[in-house]
């Protein structure tokens, strides 16, 4: 269980009543990850999203050739929340930054009941779910459509 | 049945309303307007247009397409009845992406992007299990999307591209981008 003046620092908490924080500190949990340790790895199966309340996270995308460092997670930021949604497979690695990192960790299956009970909180996680998600879907649209008209022939 | 249970047997065809209960589809029936499309090659919407909603295609055909020049285009899926295109703007009422043309008269219901707004902004429920739903579809297409980009693309070049009246196909059993594509909308 979180304290709940861990959560109310989050910037999506700030137009939450107390109370309200209290009870999703009662939901989530608090997971430190040491320097360079890994919270989960590409190709596992997702189970919950994560705050960083302190310290700092680093994204891998692996292949074979190698990995490639996607950018790091800051202090407030949220990672893995695609696993809110549907509970597949992480598409990157996740791991703790230099100085290591405090998260908040929430669960999909915790997620699922504050969404049932329509908590301001749910809503909240949803629309910003929903921005990044469609932000990126555009994004990969636009490069594939420009991809795949770069691949044609030119007509006869 | 009346019509409305009628048209709330209709509207449980959709993915986009997974979960809701009959009185939650009677107020999604209050969003919708219906549309026809008389005759085929008519275009539904156009990529860079401004989204007035969702499409739900109760009959007819409709193909998404990606415009090549005046008077080419790459075809990239063709969806049935029960689908529903063009969802994505409910979460941010941002442009289409892809042009949506009719290959046959069509019957459709346009869930009004500015009504299921007004639902979003006085935090009802149903708007919410709506945007979980899209969000549901768009993470299934992102994942695909992830995959397809960190492929080698050059080895999929079998591609339509064809005058609107003959869209040809690719031959061969070579993976192509073209069948990628296609995977992104489940197009049959």
């Amino acid at each position: 269980m979180l304290q709940a003046k861990s959560l109310s620092d989050l910037r999506i908490m700030a137009t939450l009543s107390p109370s309200e924080v209290k009870i999703l500190a009662n939901v989530m949990r608090e997971v430190n990850v040491a320097p360079g340790a890994a919270l989960y790895r590409q190709g596992t199966r997702a189970s919950a999203c994560h705050f960083v309340l302190e310290g700092e996270l680093q994204v891998y995308l692996e292949d074979p050739a190698g990995r490639r460092a996607l950018g790091p997670v800051a202090k407030g930021e949220l990672v893995g929340e695609i696993a809110l949604l549907d509970g597949g497979l992480r598409s990157a690695t996740c791991e703790g930054g230099s100085e290591g990192a405090r998260l908040a960790e929430l669960s999909k299956a915790d997620f699922d009941q504050v969404f049932a009970a329509q908590s301001p909180f749910a809503f909240k996680l949803m629309d910003l779910i929903a921005d990044r998600l469609v932000r990126r879907f555009r994004g990969s649209m636009d490069m594939l459509v420009e991809r795949a008209l770069e691949d044609q022939e030119p007509s006869a | 049945m009346t019509e409305l249970e009628n048209e709330i047997v209709a509207l449980r065809r959709f993915a986009l309303f997974r979960g809701l209960s009959d009185p939650d589809l009677g107020v999604v029936k209050s969003l919708l307007t219906p549309f026809t499309i008389d005759s085929a090659g008519g275009i539904l919407f156009d990529r860079g247009a401004e989204s007035d909603g969702a499409w739900l295609l109760r009959q007819g055909l409709l193909r998404v397409e990606v415009p090549r020049g005046e008077e080419q285009v790459l075809e990239v899926a063709r969806l049935g009845p029960g689908t529903v295109v063009g969802e994505a703007c409910l979460l941010d009422g941002g442009p289409r992406g892809l042009r949506v043309r009719a290959l046959e008269p069509s019957r459709l219901w346009r869930l009004d992007l500015q009504k299921f707004r007004e639902l979003k902004r006085v935090k009802n429920p149903i708007a919410y299990k709506i945007i979980r739903n899209v969000a549901l579809t768009i993470c299934d297409r992102l994942r695909y999307n992830t995959t397809l980009l960190g492929s080698d693309l050059g080895e999929g070049r079998a591609v339509v591209i064809a005058p609107l009246a003959e869209v040809v196909r690719p031959q061969g059993d070579r993976p192509s981008l073209f069948s990628a594509l296609r995977g992104l909308f489940g197009g049959g």
